[in-house]
């Protein structure tokens, strides 16, 4: 009888450690996912905090250039208060004053700008480029010569990634990060060379307008003013509609890469 | 020996299943991630092609503008 007791408490005794282990093992991998998901939900909040603030830097970055430009551009209205065409009016809306012309080295002039495509900067380099919110991980990329400063301030190194863990990325998808990077590069460079070319066009315009002035005061035809005045009015259709699709660059691709 | 047998069977499925359900989770993530820079960068080079040809409009407009006020330059 005692040894029938004993056998059924033992075989009690091993149904409950099983169910016991049972539960501590699920209470254990629910945890631990629960953390791996805690984790994943912490960087993400932490990745969008960071892009957050990149973002408040970038706005009072805009805002301060803007001012500096404001001023500029109000200079320059005061000297061209004598020709009042459309595009002073597009100026002083300032369109496109989110790019610095700091940011490339184009400086056209009459003489260099017949030769601007061998001027054109086609110099492209292979930097490696940091990504995530604690530049964790990296790809190489290529780089325009005049991006490379902006590039290193945010982190990055010349040359091609050493070797290195990119944390479980998948090759498909680092590959995909590679292509992305590269077209906003090829992307940022026509940009600032379109903002050149823009900004030599209104350079070129204020000069043609004034000689057109000193033109009719020294009683110059008709017929030729009305020509000249002509290509100046295409010009400015053009230079507006230059601008206007900047801005829409502008928009796509400042901040991008930071 | 047999419940021993029995719970380390389970205990491997539990992990497994576990540790797909987080495998499955990154290549969601990675996918959605992919599918944004692929619509961004269509984007980017719709957008370029625009500007160049634009660009190329005012470059021609610029060397009209030359023209007609070379003797006065």
């Amino acid at each position: 009888m005692r040894n029938l007791k004993t056998i059924i408490n033992i075989s009690t005794m091993k149904k409950y450690i099983t169910g016991l282990s049972l539960f501590l093992l699920f209470v254990t991998v629910i945890t631990l996912t629960s953390f791996q998901q805690d984790d994943r939900n912490k960087n993400q909040n932490k990745n969008n905090q960071d892009k957050k603030e990149k973002n408040n830097q970038g706005k009072k970055e805009k805002i301060s250039t803007k001012s500096e430009s404001d001023d500029k551009m109000d200079q320059k209205s005061k000297k061209d208060k004598n020709n009042n065409s459309p595009m002073d009016n597009e100026k002083g809306k300032g369109h496109y004053k989110k790019i610095n012309s700091k940011d490339y080295d184009y400086n056209w002039t009459i003489e260099n700008f017949k030769d601007r495509n061998k001027n054109k900067n086609n110099e492209k380099v292979l930097i490696c480029h940091k990504f995530n919110s604690n530049n964790e991980s990296q790809v190489t990329i290529r780089v325009s010569s005049n991006a490379i400063k902006a590039h290193m301030n945010h982190g990055d190194i010349m040359g091609e990634c050493p070797p290195f863990d990119n944390k479980g990325y998948s090759n498909n998808y680092l590959k995909n990060r590679t292509d992305y990077y590269n077209t906003i590069e090829v992307g940022r460079d026509q940009m600032y060379y379109s903002q050149s070319i823009l900004d030599y066009a209104l350079e070129r315009l204020t000069g043609s307008r004034q000689q057109l002035v000193v033109m009719q005061n020294n009683n110059m035809p008709v017929a030729e003013i009305e020509k000249k005045q002509e290509t100046i009015v295409v010009l400015e259709k053009n230079v507006s509609l230059l601008e206007t699709l900047i801005n829409v660059a502008a928009n796509i691709l400042v901040d991008k890469l930071q | 020996m047999k419940n021993l047998k029995w719970l380390a069977s389970l205990a491997t499925i539990v992990i497994l299943t576990g540790s797909s359900c987080t495998g499955k989770n990154n290549n969601q993530t990675e996918e959605i991630e992919i599918k944004t820079m692929d619509s961004t960068s269509k984007s980017i080079n719709e957008m370029v092609e625009k500007l160049d040809e634009q660009t190329k409009n005012v470059e021609s407009s610029l060397e009209k503008l030359d023209a007609e006020f070379k003797n006065n330059n």
